[in-house]
């Protein structure tokens, strides 16, 4: 009984020590593994403090542990989120070693991968990460878009559909759809995801093509009416969290700026704004970091913040006019125009080239009355920035005023040398000509002017209606 | 079962576990290490050329959007035509015997033209020029491109024809017998913005055109015209940038009838693919391109460098397939092309970082990538100045038989305190 026990007890210790030593074979194995897939430093490398101790705390943490595979998680970011995609992609690779079952892990290297434009190679990427987390919608997006680019349709399609049953409702998915359809010459098809692709989208996504499309079916009131109610440069990318949460570990002042603004251009001043708080927290003396900044609270009505970056950029940099130009805007804004008019003389004895603050001067002027003075000021906004139509269209306006029609016209001629399509210059045009009798120039403005989507159609309606009075028909 | 027999199956099998198992850890999927693997170099190689400003003064923030050589008169030298988008002016620089440029406004008013072709477009003898003309460079979405052919009367004086007007915003035309009836057409690409083409103009009178869309895609910036498919007909291929980032082949039947593809893509929208020209870096005799990604202009102020921006090749396989190189690294890299700088009879390619960072004066601003003839390239930088050139191109200049370099500066951005208009690189005397 006795050596029985003994010999359990000495079976189980066994299977205990076996246990024992199997789990440390395999830790070290995984370690030797996470060490071996340290990748080595850069050449040349960013010299923010912070950053080169955050990377020699992760290097050191996946050398040397514990936690070896933490260190090399935060390696992989640090590497990524500052533009070291080699390294990055070299701990990523390490990263699948031990952990081949984290989609994010695939995403973020098919990113790389695809970024450089090695589409094949990033297609098993995603399709693994896919498979992972089949409800992320942006990795079978790109998916579905390298196979759209390496000229396979059929898969493309296949993607894009596939994500449709995972959110009926994905805007990109019906623009992908949308070119799938395009490809194959189904332009009723084309239109029909591309008009989905705007709605899910409050018109920001597809809504190029789907002009194009109208037009193409025939349909040029539709593609006209909706260029009429769209901005220009409407599309934004998609929300992609997987790629986005690596900025966390982002060190790189210009690079957040970098995402800053296109976060803020992609719909979503919130983050923008914060990117550029951590760029100008690493790098608080570059004027346009604050430029940026100010710009962008502006626009999402953070009026205090505004005001206080915008300030600083032209602390910073005295002669950054289009700071001046969004300081004096928003003093208006707020309806401080002593504070306003003081911005505007400082700005325009600092800015003594800049046509923005011409521009800005002359309006003042005109507002003061004093024409005489501000048509000098135009003028030399005009000849500073010959090629945009808004010098040439203020002296327009100062010379009607005047009742100076003849120099007005000349004005307005100028404004549509330099931007051809302009519509208030090409209106201008059209009432004139009309106005004057001139038949074979009103017909040629009011053509201009028809196919000028940023023309309302009451204005073109007006148009039309006194090209009738005048020369009869209807 | 005796117990002894359980204890060593136990230890046979944990053994087994522990030191039989699968070695190394595995991802689940092949890793594809080379694409981003970066290449040797750079080498510098600062003395190699010798830079010279040519033409008129540099002014203050030239916008000099394009140039091409050319014997324009036809007088054995080179030549150089050019554009100025914000003067709106079309300009010749004509080579002397002593190798000095003597400059001439060609044509004014031309509508913010942005590319130039010479071409003799009337079969007359002499060359005419094909202007790409935006209407407005920076964003736009009206219609108000316009494509001119500047007609040459034999001695250089040139009458300009517009061919094309009120279309989406055009940046490059070149000229191409399309449809096999003996007179030349153009490929265009149209920029536009939110809507833009790539089209063809089928010739119908002497200086009339039909135009026909093949692409409804905007963002398109630059044409190359060859045979990419070996049927013996004229095809032409199209980059476009902005948000598709693409580039595609037409494949012509001979007839104008147009087979389009997209031969290659990148799904980043931020690739900034920025121009694109012929090479043959094989030698294999098909036509290959050669194009590069580092546009800059982007949401922010300040347009810079992003780590994938570089240059890059499509390797012709033939029957229009192509596969999709990567030679070499280079922030806000622009206009790569093809030479045989060293003379080792291999093309190497040679291009401009326009949108560097320019708050560092050693980024690269020229760079040689030197083919070792197995297309492998070793960058070498050969200049790190001046900021914001947009164009360059390649020629005999000096008929010695080695390459120099025009390059062609556009300052929309600061820095201003180095601009460049027109410059001339040239082999550095041994």
């Amino acid at each position: 009984m006795r050596s029985r026990t003994i010999l359990i007890s000495l079976i189980l210790l066994l299977i205990g020590g076996g246990l024992g030593v199997y789990w440390v074979l395999q830790e070290n194995e995984e370690t030797e593994w996470i060490i071996s897939s340290v990748p080595e430093q850069p050449v040349t490398l960013m010299r923010e403090p912070k950053f080169l101790r955050r990377l020699e705390r992760a290097e050191s943490l996946a050398l040397e542990g514990p936690g070896h595979l933490e260190g090399l998680g935060k390696l992989a970011a640090l590497y990524h989120a500052n533009g070291y995609l080699e390294q990055a992609s070299l701990a990523y690779e390490g990263l699948l070693g031990v952990m081949p079952d984290d989609p994010k892990i695939y995403h973020r290297l098919a990113s790389i991968v695809a970024g450089y434009g090695y589409l094949e190679e990033a297609i098993p990427l995603w399709e693994e990460a896919v498979v992972l987390d089949p409800a992320y919608i942006p990795a079978r997006l790109r998916m579905g878009d390298a196979w759209l680019k390496l000229n396979d349709v059929e898969s493309a399609r296949e993607v894009y559909k596939a994500a449709l049953t995972v959110d009926a409702e994905a805007a990109h998915i019906y623009l992908g759809l949308g070119r799938v359809a395009i490809a194959q010459d189904e332009l009723e098809e084309a239109r029909k995801h591309l008009e989905q692709a705007a709605k899910f989208s409050d018109y920001r996504v597809g809504v190029d093509l789907l002009a194009s499309v109208y037009d193409q079916l025939g349909h040029s009131e539709l593609g006209w009416g909706l260029l009429n109610t769209s901005a220009w440069g409407m599309y934004s990318d998609i929300a992609d969290p997987w790629m986005e949460e690596i900025l966390k570990d982002c060190f790189d002042a210009y690079r957040l700026a970098s995402a800053g603004g296109l976060a803020a251009f992609n719909g979503d001043p919130v983050s923008g704004i914060a990117y550029l708080e951590r760029a100008i927290e690493l790098d608080p003396e570059v004027a346009l970091y604050h430029f940026q900044l100010g710009q962008m609270a502006f626009e999402s009505r953070a009026y205090g913040k505004a005001e206080k970056h915008l300030k600083r950029s032209v602390e910073l940099q005295p002669d950054l006019a289009d700071g001046w130009v969004y300081l004096i805007a928003l003093l208006d804004h707020l309806r401080r125009p002593d504070e306003a008019e003081a911005a505007l003389l400082r700005g325009f004895r600092l800015c003594p080239n800049s046509p923005g603050m011409h521009m800005e001067m002359g309006k003042y002027l005109m507002a003061q009355n004093m024409a005489w003075k501000a048509e000098e000021v135009f003028l030399k906004a005009a000849e500073l920035r010959p090629n945009e139509a808004g010098a040439f269209i203020e002296l327009a306006r100062l010379y009607f005023g005047q009742n100076e029609v003849e120099k007005g016209i000349d004005a307005m001629k100028d404004a549509l040398t330099a931007e051809p399509g302009h519509p208030v210059a090409l209106s201008s045009m059209a009432f004139y000509s009309i106005q004057t009798g001139d038949r074979a120039a009103s017909e040629t403005y009011l053509a201009r002017v028809r196919a000028q989507p940023r023309m309302s159609i009451s204005e073109i309606q007006k148009l039309e209606q006194l090209y009738n009075d005048q020369f009869g028909g209807g | 079962m005796r117990p002894f027999s359980i204890l060593f199956l136990l230890i046979f099998v944990l053994g087994f576990l522990a030191g039989c198992g699968e070695k190394k850890p595995k991802p689940r999927v092949n890793i594809p290490r080379a694409p981003v693997q970066q290449q040797a170099g750079p080498v510098l190689d600062l003395d190699r050329y010798t830079m010279e400003h040519i033409g008129e003064p540099v002014g203050d923030k030239p916008w000099m959007a394009n140039v091409r050589e050319v014997d324009l008169d036809q007088d054995g030298r080179l030549d150089i035509i050019a554009c100025e988008s914000k003067a709106n002016t079309v300009l010749w620089l004509h080579q002397q015997a002593d190798g000095s440029f003597v400059e001439k406004v060609l044509a004014e008013d031309m509508s913010a033209p942005v590319h130039v072709e010479a071409e003799d477009m009337d079969f007359d003898g002499d060359l005419d020029i094909i202007v790409s003309s935006m209407g407005f460079v920076f964003p736009n979405n009206d219609k108000i491109g316009v494509v001119f052919i500047l007609e040459n009367d034999g001695s250089q004086q040139f009458t300009p024809h517009k061919i094309i007007d009120n279309t989406d915003r055009v940046v490059d035309a070149r000229a191409g017998d399309f449809d096999g009836d003996g007179d030349l057409d153009l490929a265009v690409a149209q920029f536009g913005y939110d809507q833009g083409v790539v089209s063809w103009m089928k010739r119908v009178g002497p200086w009339d055109f039909e135009h026909e869309v093949l692409l409804n895609l905007s963002g398109a910036i630059h044409i190359a015209v060859a045979d990419f498919d070996g049927n013996n007909t004229l095809d032409f291929a199209a980059l476009v940038s902005q948000q598709w980032e693409e580039v595609h082949v037409f494949l012509n039947n001979g007839r104008g009838d147009f087979q389009s593809k997209v031969i290659w893509g990148s799904t980043n929208e931020d690739y900034s693919s920025s121009g694109m020209s012929l090479c043959d870096l094989n030698r294999d005799g098909k036509p290959d391109l050669v194009f590069s990604n580092g546009d800059g202009f982007g949401p922010t102020p300040n347009p810079g460098p992003k780590p994938w921006h570089g240059v890059q090749w499509l390797e012709n396989k033939g029957n229009g397939f192509f596969q999709f190189h990567r030679i070499g690294d280079l922030g806000g890299a622009y206009n790569p092309v093809e030479a045989d700088v060293d003379g080792d009879g291999n093309m190497d390619v040679v291009a401009i970082a326009s949108f560097n960072d320019w708050s560092n004066p050693e980024s690269d601003a020229l760079v040689w990538f030197r083919n070792d003839g197995n297309e492998r390239f070793t960058k070498h930088v050969l200049s790190t100045d001046p900021p914001y050139m947009v164009c360059l191109v390649a020629g005999d200049f000096d008929n010695s038989g080695r390459p120099s370099f025009v390059t062609s500066g556009f300052h929309a951005y600061p820095p201003f305190d180095r601009q460049s208009r027109l410059l001339i690189w040239r082999p550095t005397p041994p």
